[in-house]
């Protein structure tokens, strides 16, 4: 898990010193494509935990102070 | 109900045309809370139509939001004059209750015109409502064409994950 974390980090490290439109990966694209055709993704599909994910986000960070 | 949805649900009685994009669009398109990513804002888009424009600050001030233009609360009169205005100079407006709900209502997509992302948006139901929420290839298109700093933490990220759940699943 450490090692995913170094190197998602290293990734933005990297992609957030650049500047300008990004070049996306066409397997990047293929990806989203599949995410998009999948069942969930139906139009109509019930998407309501999305929305509840978002308040319980938004009032966990509500409540955060700082202490030092 | 979520303030969120109670604005769509808003803006769908005043039948205003709008997409969501943006992080909490591409949130609507996630499997799993695994992948979801947290920030403060929804960005609405719409059309560059300054009725439409005109009707959502109607619906955002009937549902208790106070209405931004940078710094600054949005000039009043909020009639046709203004909302010409704004779209002209395609002035991005905020609607927010001060807490919890960021609501950027947004008349530009890089990379995108509105037409295109209403014509090939998707309709999911959340609590009950629909939300048009704008195609993920065209959320994250748009965010590699402005290329912002959080553009690129944002599909640093989003890919990463994207690649971790599909190999999975092979």
């Amino acid at each position: 898990m450490d090692e995913k974390l170094d190197r998602i980090f290293e990734d933005a490290r990297r992609t957030l010193s650049a500047a300008g439109p990004v070049a996306l990966d066409p397997a990047y694209l293929r990806a989203i494509e599949r995410l998009e055709e999948r069942p969930e993704a139906a139009p109509g599909a019930d998407k309501t935990w999305v929305v509840e994910t978002a308040r319980r986000a938004k009032q966990l960070l509500a409540r955060v102070e700082l202490l030092t | 109900m979520d303030p969120f949805t109670g604005l769509v649900a808003g803006l769908h009685a005043a039948r205003v045309r709008f997409v969501l994009i943006g992080v909490w669009g591409a949130n609507f398109w996630a499997r799993s809370a695994s992948t979801i990513f947290t920030t403060q804002d929804y960005d609405l888009l719409l059309p560059l139509d300054p009725d439409d424009v005109l009707r959502t600050w109607r619906v955002c001030e009937q549902a208790g939001l106070a209405l931004w233009c940078g710094d600054e609360p949005l000039d009043e009169p909020r009639d046709p004059a203004l909302a010409r205005r704004v779209v002209d100079t395609r002035a991005l407006v905020r609607a927010t209750d001060g807490r919890t709900l960021d609501v950027d209502l947004t008349l530009t997509m890089s990379g995108f015109d509105f037409e295109t992302v209403w014509r090939e948006r998707r309709l999911f139901r959340a609590e009950g409502v629909d939300v048009p929420v704008a195609r993920l290839r065209h959320i994250v298109e748009s965010k590699a064409a402005a290329g912002r700093s959080k553009d690129r933490l944002f599909l640093a990220t989003h890919e990463e994950a994207l690649r971790d759940l599909l190999r999975r699943e092979s």
